[in-house]
């Protein structure tokens, strides 16, 4: 019969497991989903920040800048801008 | 608390797999600048295990769970143990905050039994139901938030029976803090979840979410159609604490009478999930049905809060 092995010569044993970590762009630049691009304004813009705490990805930071690299182009802060600051424009994809 | 007091960080990352104008990444953002940093998840399916993004890569910044359908409250009694346990041990300083994270399926129907045992036990988490009422995730079938009239993929000619309301299934739980939110509102949701942060034992809070495919409308009109369903009273903002029931913004202004209930009409019209009530003919109906007992309920508040007023007045008068 084999002697159970003394505390300290136990192995440790790894596992496997699913664990993501996290990071941002998680499905890659999603800005390539975007049919129309919001385009702000900042003469009209009046800092209500709106937009920024609308904004369903997080792409416009408090100091109003948009990230056109993960923007989906949803048009939501277009939709909510009172000062109507931001519009929707087509997007010209370049090949 | 005003916008610009919100934390700037941000622990929803860009970049998610969320559909374009998705409510439930909106309202996660704001409940993580609320929650902060010392929050454990627990994400029970629903759209947010989708929008959370595929292995290896996770678009929540917070240490996160994936659990089954009916197990949220149990899973959080799980963690709530745990938690005590490690700050009993001297591992955490500090109890983290309990969030468990579950959409309308996850509750009104699959998991209610586990947040009832939850609830009843007063475990020391938060529940929080982003309800966009039906299985959207799946392909939009019916679930017990579906309301009256409206279509999904099962209830073609339109839903049957009225919806159920668990936020007052939770108040007779006797609960601590029970709260309704909505997106059109962020300082409102803000607040409510701040301060269901400083509560301690089960506190659930409602948000409501359009949800774009879903509900049939255009991915720009999310906040709009949030907005509309509180003004025209389809869905009301309260929280409940201490055995009393407070209205909030925008429900709040329509029991004070400050604003008028918008015709529900126009927030039914906004939706293409009912659009057989408009189109080819007006289902004129069902839309008084449905505008009847809004009409009902408001005038029920309203005639309430103006006799509390009227009570106030004989208390304060000076005795003669």
């Amino acid at each position: 019969m084999p002697k159970r092995k003394k505390k300290d010569e136990e192995e440790e044993i790894g596992f496997v497991t699913t664990l993501s970590v996290p990071g941002e762009g998680s499905v890659g630049l999603t800005g390539s989903w975007r049919i129309f691009i919001p385009v702000l304004d900042e003469g009209k813009c009046n800092k209500c920040l709106l937009c920024w705490i609308y904004c369903p990805e997080a792409c416009i930071t408090k100091d109003i800048r948009i990230d056109y690299d993960y923007c989906k182009g949803c048009g939501i802060c277009a939709e909510e801008c009172p000062s109507k600051a931001i519009v929707m424009e087509k997007e010209e994809k370049k090949e | 608390m005003r916008l610009r007091d919100f934390p700037e960080e941000e622990l929803f990352l860009q970049g998610s797999a969320a559909c374009q104008g998705c409510p439930g990444s909106a309202a996660l953002r704001v409940a993580f600048k609320a929650l902060g940093r010392e929050t454990i998840l627990c994400v029970i399916a629903s759209c947010t295990s989708v929008l959370q993004s595929p292995f290896p890569v996770s678009a929540l910044n917070l240490p996160t769970l994936n659990m089954a359908f009916a197990t949220g409250g149990a899973t959080a009694s799980g963690l709530t143990a745990a938690a005590d346990r490690l700050v009993a041990r001297g591992t955490f300083k500090e109890k983290p905050t309990i969030l468990v994270w579950a959409g309308d399926g996850g509750t009104y129907d699959i998991g209610i039994q586990a947040l009832s045992g939850a609830a009843e036990r007063n475990t020391d988490f938060i529940y929080v139901c982003y309800n966009n009422e039906a299985y959207s995730n799946t392909g939009t079938q019916r679930s017990g938030a579906t309301p009256y009239a409206a279509w999904t993929s099962n209830t073609t000619r339109g839903k049957d029976e009225w919806r159920k309301d668990v936020a007052q299934i939770m108040v007779a739980h006797g609960v601590p803090y029970v709260a309704t939110a909505s997106l059109a509102y962020p300082t409102d949701m803000y607040r409510k979840f701040a301060k269901a942060k400083e509560i301690k034992g089960t506190r659930y809070i409602e948000i409501q979410a359009p949800c774009p495919p879903g509900w049939k409308f255009p991915s720009a009109h999310t906040i709009k159609v949030a907005r509309m369903a509180v003004q025209s009273g389809m869905w009301m903002l309260y929280e409940h604490e201490g055995g009393k029931t407070t209205y909030t913004a925008g429900t709040q202004r329509i029991i004070q009478g400050q604003s008028k209930l918008l015709p529900v009409e126009e927030y039914l019209r906004a939706q293409g999930r009912f659009r057989h009530l408009f189109s080819p003919e007006k289902d004129e109906e069902r839309i008084g049905e449905i505008q009847g007992r809004i009409n009902h309920i408001f005038e029920t508040l309203q005639f309430t809060h103006k006799m509390k007023e009227h009570i106030m007045d004989i208390e304060l008068a000076p005795p003669r």
